[in-house]
């Protein structure tokens, strides 16, 4: 997986690696995460969402707590083995950057 | 906002969104929303409405990605085809205009045309008008000076006695100050500088709401005669002499050779007026009596208070003034907004242009309505069959927005491009010509607001064409059409109506622009009254420092002289206090035989000026009677000499044939009789359009004194410029601590002169082109249509016999009727509305029968271009063919 992921996904998929979660849920968990840096709107958010389902990488799970006859019922998501792969995949190609930006800026005496 | 009407409207914004999105995740994308408008609503409204754009911002985006995603995956999953609908729209859109390629790219120039020029000129009168100077509350600040209608001057300046009578007794100013531009002569042992500075009194920055960066402005005690040498300095000079270092604060500088104290750095905002670089107190004095008028006056007034009301003021102050010593009551003080003041006839100039481009927006709109009605009627028939196979008429209603957004879009996006590279070309091209606190800029709100007005403008104009189209019963829209003939009457009517309101417009433009040529040329070609030719200007300042008395100045500039005069490529050389087209020093005369002035009787003020002999001759000045200067003219012991005009002539011995030997003295009893020798011919000093005063000239020698700084005139025998750093040599050679400054040929400074009329008449004279141009695409797009529309009908009428000329005369006389009712109406109006130009026409009259004879033949020859091209296309067809479609 040497391809750059979205930003947003790999915390979506980082988000969900914690846990199955509903999308407000993860919007939070990606809020604090990034130190408030990034902010999923909704569009962005579910948008995101259809696409990884339709990748494979996270999937659609029932509700743990959802009673029978809850008429709003919130998707739940928890990540595939797929999933998971690409967030390794990526955060690989992450720690590789900074292993990489590191070596350099020690060269160079900063 | 309550949180239900928040939801309510994010669920209408969610129909931006990918229908597929929305159906799945509506409900939790609300409540995703609303989660993040509570925290914000929290942070206040600004916040609130940051998430509002942010939502609909994403809502767009995640459509727009759809949209894209749509064409690759379109084979895959063709039931989704159906669900993205912007997808599908867009992709109708653009297969329209290829179709129509040649309607999509009219209206597309015309709205870029018109964009661009309002970006232009709204940027031009932003500069001016909108944003001009960054003092505090500009609206309050104002203008203040003296006005002596019986001297003939709208402004004398400001007696310095006067303006501390005002502030003493002003009410509704919170505080006034006086200013004078200035410059001085700057050395060091980095060489000699001349730079532009100010003299302010204490209060000066009070009034503006400014603050020093560093250090502190002028004291009232250091604002008085005789106090210690002090001097402020702009930030730009802090930066550039002194490196941005706090401590230059307390160090000194020479300026005119005296050593001045620095205490204090002043923002750029401050530089004013002009680019002051440096400032010294004003340090006038109140008591001495006979003081000269010339200073400006700047105040801030009390909130609410109108310039109207601050003049009133200033009048009652004034009336103590009256009682004592101005018992005629010749000055009385005058006060304008600060804006009007500098802005001066650029007032006039920015109203014309924006008419202008009003109008011409005007056209452009005409036009983008006609083409789109054209285009929609066209359409009926592709709309009636989508209609009668089952589309939804909201769904064809949209496909036609989405189509007029996508067209105002492209007109927006060619239009900013073009119009940010026409106010550049703008704004390098009038360069000095711009006021000096006119900062040209485009702004981006600017722009918005451009651009935006297309948008609305195309979907205006698209819309009720659009509904046209899809209105109305099926039947009769398959039937229009199906047949091919001619249009309904209905929107041919409209469309020929449209076409002759772009003419009148036009004409409009083309007459009226066509007057303001005439008058610029007409103004170019004034005599000036001196040969501009080869003629090298710069001025010199001595410092009094130096140079302390009348004769050592003088000697100064007769070894000068002597020196250019003996140099190669010199024709001629002298000097002068004031040359054309620069400053102005007014005197009162009194003139041997003439009873004293009555009170209440006007005397004109006198400009007044002192050359060095030669001075005439290097200027080709015309000797109307008498004779010139000679060197010995003005020396101590020889006769007191002086040489006027014939405005003075006119002015003060109207009857009077020879004037030769007659006497005139400066006011005063004791002054003694000068004898006038000479008379000489007009010279424009105050600019070709501008009316002359009487004038007069003296002998150097005779006024040493006044001799500090003066202009030196060079008559080349070669290029002018080029003898530049010949001149300098010789001046440094002299006194290597002068500089040299204003340096220009003559025909420079009366190109200068005429630079803001160059321009704006450059400017109306490209509107009126491009007036005309979008007159005939309009005209050509619109008689393309119908023509196309008659093919049938032309057919059958060439079948029966009709010859391809009897075709074209018959549709040029369609149009060609209405197109000249348009541009007569047009015509009139513009007798009626030239006259709103004043002075900018020079003495044009509207009617004036070359313009319009001109305007009238080109506008029929484009109206006859634009309906015959298509008319000549139509008679060619083969009616075999035509009656087959």
């Amino acid at each position: 997986m040497a391809q750059q992921l979205k930003s947003h996904w790999y915390h979506i998929l980082l988000s969900l690696a914690g846990g199955a979660r509903h999308g407000l849920a993860i919007a939070r968990d990606v809020r604090q995460s990034s130190t408030g840096g990034l902010r999923l709107w909704p569009a962005t958010l579910y948008g995101s969402l259809e696409a990884l389902s339709d990748l494979g990488w996270i999937e659609e799970i029932d509700d743990p707590s959802r009673r029978p006859d809850a008429s709003e019922r919130k998707r739940y998501y928890g990540i595939t083995r797929a999933g998971r792969a690409a967030l390794d995949g990526e955060t690989q190609r992450l720690a590789d950057l900074v292993r990489l930006a590191r070596a350099v800026s020690r060269r160079q005496g900063v | 906002m309550t949180g239900d009407s928040a939801r309510r409207w994010y669920r209408r914004l969610l129909h931006l969104a990918p229908p597929r999105l929305r159906a799945r995740h509506g409900a939790e994308m609300e409540e995703a929303f609303l989660h993040a408008w509570g925290e914000a609503r929290g942070a206040g409204p600004l916040a609130a409405a940051g998430v509002w754009l942010r939502a609909a911002g994403d809502l767009l985006m995640a459509s727009l990605r759809a949209l894209i995603g749509s064409g690759q995956r379109a084979g895959a999953f063709p039931s989704e085809r159906r669900s993205w609908m912007l997808g599908t729209e867009l992709r109708y859109a653009f297969r329209s205009f290829r179709r129509q390629r040649s309607a999509t790219a009219l209206v597309v120039t015309m709205l870029t045309l018109g964009i661009a020029a309002n970006i232009v000129v709204f940027s031009l009168i932003n500069s001016l008008f909108l944003r001009p100077f960054q003092f505090a509350e500009p609206d309050r600040l104002v203008y203040f000076n003296e006005r002596a209608p019986r001297w003939n001057l709208e402004r004398v300046g400001i007696n310095y006695p006067d303006f501390v009578q005002w502030r003493k007794d002003a009410r509704v100013f919170e505080s006034l100050a006086l200013y004078s531009d200035t410059s001085f002569n700057l050395a060091d042992d980095q060489g000699a500088l001349r730079i532009l500075g100010g003299q302010l009194t204490y209060d000066f920055l009070t009034v503006v709401g400014l603050r020093p960066i560093v250090g502190r402005f002028f004291t009232a005690e250091e604002d008085r005669p005789n106090a210690a040498r002090v001097t402020v300095i702009s930030e730009r000079m802090w930066r550039d002499r002194f490196g941005a270092d706090p401590s230059a604060v307390g160090k000194t500088l020479r300026l005119n050779g005296i050593p001045h104290e620095i205490v204090g750095v002043l923002p750029r905002a401050a530089e004013f007026p002009f680019e002051a670089l440096a400032w010294v107190p004003l340090a006038g004095d109140p008591n001495q009596e006979g003081q000269s008028y010339s200073w400006d006056g700047i105040g801030r007034l009390k909130p609410g208070v109108s310039a109207q009301e601050a003049e009133t003021d200033l009048l009652r102050a004034h009336q103590p003034i009256w009682e004592t010593k101005d018992k005629d009551k010749n000055v009385s003080p005058l006060v304008r907004p600060l804006r009007e003041e500098l802005v001066q006839d650029f007032g006039t100039i920015a109203t014309a242009l924006f008419a202008a481009v009003t109008l011409l927006l005007a056209i452009a709109c005409a036009n983008v309505a006609a083409v789109m009605l054209a285009r929609a009627i066209a359409r009926r028939r592709e709309m009636g069959i989508r209609l009668a196979v089952g589309a939804n008429r909201l769904r064809l209603l949209r496909q036609l927005f989405v189509e007029n957004v996508l067209l105002a879009i492209f007109g927006g996006i060619a239009g900013v491009a073009v119009g940010r590279w026409a106010f550049h070309l703008l704004v390098t091209s009038v360069g000095d010509g711009l006021p000096y606190w006119v900062s040209p800029a485009l702004d981006g709100r600017i722009v918005a607001f451009s651009v935006l007005l297309t948008v609305a403008t195309t979907v205006l104009f698209g819309w009720a064409p659009a509904l046209h189209a899809v209105r109305g019963d099926l039947r009769s829209a398959m039937n229009d059409s199906v047949g091919g003939t001619t249009a309904s009457p209905g929107g041919r009517r409209t469309l020929t109506w449209l076409v002759a309101a772009e003419f009148t417009i036009a004409s409009i433009l083309l007459a009226g622009g066509g007057l303001l040529f005439r008058a610029f040329d007409q103004v170019r070609h004034v005599n000036p009254g001196f040969s501009a030719d080869h003629v090298l200007t710069f001025s010199v300042a001595l410092p009094s420092a130096n140079y302390k008395d009348g004769p050592a100045r003088i000697a100064f500039w007769d070894r000068l002289l002597e020196r250019l005069r003996a140099t190669p490529g010199v024709e001629a050389a002298s000097v002068i206090t004031c040359p054309p087209l620069s400053c102005h020093w007014g005197n009162f005369y009194r003139i041997e035989g003439r009873p004293p002035l009555k009170p209440g009787e006007s005397n004109p003020v006198v400009l007044t000026r002192v050359a060095s002999d030669g001075y005439f001759e290097s200027m080709k000045i015309r000797l109307k009677a008498g004779r010139f200067f000679t060197p010995e003219d003005g020396r101590t012991g020889s006769p007191q000499v002086v040489i006027v005009n014939e405005n003075f002539v006119r002015t003060f011995w109207p009857t009077e044939t020879d004037v030769i030997g007659k006497r005139i003295a400066f006011n005063g009893p004791k002054n003694p009789w000068m004898d006038v020798i000479g008379v000489t011919g007009e010279v424009k000093h105050y600019g070709l359009e501008q009316p002359m005063r009487p004038g007069l000239y003296f002998p150097a020698q005779m006024l040493p004194e006044r001799t500090g700084g003066m202009a030196v005139m060079i008559r080349t025998a070669g290029d002018p410029e080029a003898f530049t750093p010949t001149a300098r040599l010789i001046v440094q050679q002299l006194d290597p601590t002068l500089p040299l400054y204003r340096i220009r040929t003559m025909e420079q400074a009366l190109a200068r002169s005429m630079q803001t009329r160059a321009v704006y008449s450059w400017m109306l004279a490209v509107f009126a082109g491009l007036a005309l141009v979008l007159a005939l695409g309009g005209t050509y797009g619109v008689t393309s249509y119908l023509v196309t529309q008659r093919t049938r009908e032309i057919g059958i009428r060439m079948a029966m016999g009709a010859g391809a000329a009897d075709i074209v005369r018959s549709i040029l006389r369609g149009s060609l009727t209405a197109i000249v009712i348009g541009m007569v109406l047009g015509l009139a109006s513009v007798v009626g509305l030239a006259r709103l130009l004043g002075d900018m026409l020079f003495g044009v009259p509207p009617h004036d029968p070359l313009i319009h004879a001109t305007a009238a033949v080109a506008l029929i020859l484009a109206a006859i271009l634009a309906n015959w091209l298509p008319a000549r296309r139509a008679a060619r067809t083969d009616p075999m063919v035509s009656l087959k479609i």
